[in-house]
């Protein structure tokens, strides 16, 4: 069943092309990983999915209905009001590179604040719910700690957890382990992974060649803000198509 | 005695020189209070307001940066009854530092929640909070702890401008001292009180101020921790 799809997308910083005509659909409980070299428009691609960035054309299309607008009788587009893409953004969670976790709250709090101030629950279902999602990213012992006193790949499980939190369609992560070193590179990937193992929805984007083969569905390559090839996992790696994707995977395998 | 001061004078002129600095106490707290609460709903416009909110808003910071206070003191006093609102000498003073105290508060509050690293406010975008939410509970509450220094200095700043009230004949510490030296023709020891009153009401905001800093540091770690430490390796990179 089609989840999420991206509809001739463009997305231009001043003059410069950053997305051009993207066009992308992903199914439920795929698991999409985004590769190729650094500013090819990975990143920007799924900060235009949950609008952090505003595209300058396309549409975003996520179950049902589309992102950062509708489509009114008179057929005509319609942005979201800030409170409408705020409603609509909760079905879409988001791992950051710099993990980003809420500075001034305890461990725990981080992952409560979504379900008690986005989606008013009470504080002790909140808190709940956080102690059993920092459970499964195996960070229980840590809830009462401050963002600070984690490493990093500590933090960006807290991060996941938080996303986790407000019960997202989609799971984005943009470059989730490019901050890290290995041994919490591989923490972080198998929390994802046990993530993956349970069917959630997700689009990731990484350098991380060997974890992109394990985890990834589908396997989509970028350059230049164009997608060059969208292949399933077995067929990229085996036998890419455009001399492009060939040339990439040459210098990462 | 290399310094010979007339004690029994200085005790004998005590009396007015504390009565003074209660009026000036008292100005002082209700003009830094009421500073703070309308330059913290305004600078909140200032950062979430439509836009022509947010341009008045800059147009009254402006205001009070560009103006000298002994005009704010001046307009308010003399010019504001033309309009038919006419205040006492004590509550001119009162709502001439307030607004000096609230056009300063202003920037501060927004450059405190400016310097706030971007992705705290993506962060919580991202988990669905509007910009309101997340100025409120995750931009405000760190903000909140960036400001106290820097808004401790602008306060003391409108405390001692307080001294210009003399002017408009408020009964603070700067006229009672200058009256009582023209009375007696005594220098040192008048000047000495008065600044040694000035010292001591500034000090309790200076130690306000660093208890409410202990008491909010929460993230006061911050400088040492892997996110900004990180996002000055993002901002080199």
């Amino acid at each position: 069943m089609l989840l999420l799809s991206v509809q001739n997308l463009c997305k231009y910083y001043g003059s410069t092309p950053a997305l051009v005509n993207i066009n992308l659909d992903v199914h439920m409980g795929e698991h999409v990983v985004l590769i190729g070299s650094s500013g090819s428009g990975k990143s920007t691609l799924l900060r235009c999915i949950n609008y952090l960035e505003e595209p300058d054309d396309g549409r975003i299309w996520l179950d049902g209905q589309y992102i950062g607008g509708h489509i009114d009788q008179a057929n005509q587009w319609v942005k979201d009001q800030p409170s409408e893409l705020a409603h609509k953004r909760r079905d879409i969670g988001m791992v950051f590179q710099g993990f980003h976790l809420f500075a001034h709250l305890k461990i725990i709090d981080n992952v409560a604040i979504g379900p008690r101030r986005v989606l008013k629950k009470s504080k002790a279902t909140s808190r709940e719910l956080a102690r059993y999602l920092l459970d499964k990213v195996h960070l229980g012992k840590h809830a009462d700690k401050y963002p600070w006193q984690l490493s990093g790949g500590e933090q960006q499980r807290v991060a996941i957890a938080r996303a986790l939190a407000m019960n997202p369609k989609l799971m984005l992560f943009d470059e989730p382990t490019s901050a890290l070193d290995p041994r919490l590179t591989h923490e972080v990937f198998q929390v994802v992974q046990e993530l993956a193992n349970e069917g959630i929805t997700m689009m990731i984007v990484t350098h991380e060649i060997k974890f992109a083969q394990k985890i990834a569905d589908t396997i989509v390559f970028m350059e230049k803000g164009e997608i060059v090839e969208v292949e399933t996992v077995q067929k990229i790696f085996s036998d890419p198509q455009d001399e492009r994707t060939q040339k990439f995977l040459s210098y990462v395998l | 005695m290399l310094l010979a001061l007339d004690i029994q004078f200085m005790w004998q002129v005590l009396p007015k020189i504390l009565a003074a600095s209660w009026v000036t106490f008292q100005i002082s707290v209700l003009a830094v209070v009421l500073g703070i609460i309308l330059g913290l709903a305004l600078g909140m416009f200032r950062v979430l307001g439509a836009p022509p909110i947010q341009t008045l808003i800059q147009w009254f910071v402006d205001f009070v940066r560009g103006v000298p206070p002994l005009l704010h003191i001046a307009f308010i006093y003399f010019a504001l009854p033309s309009f038919h609102i006419q205040l006492n000498e004590f509550w001119t003073g009162v709502v001439a530092l307030t607004i000096i105290a609230a056009g300063y508060e202003i920037e501060i509050v927004r450059s405190a929640i400016e310097s706030i690293e971007r992705g705290q406010r993506e962060a919580a975008l991202s988990i669905g909070m509007n910009e309101r939410m997340a100025l409120f509970y995750i931009l405000l509450p760190q903000a909140g702890q960036r400001m106290i220094p820097t808004l401790t200095n602008e306060l003391a700043n409108v405390i001692k401008a307080s001294s210009l009230l003399s002017v408009i004949s408020v009964n603070e510490l700067t006229k009672v001292g200058n009256a009582l030296i023209f009375e007696h023709f005594v220098f040192a020891e008048v000047l000495i009180q008065v600044a040694v009153m000035y010292l001591i009401i500034v000090s309790l905001l200076m130690w306000l101020s660093s208890w409410l800093e202990q008491h909010f540091s929460l993230t006061q770690p911050l400088q040492n921790s892997p996110i900004s430490h990180f996002s000055e390796m993002q901002e080199i990179r």
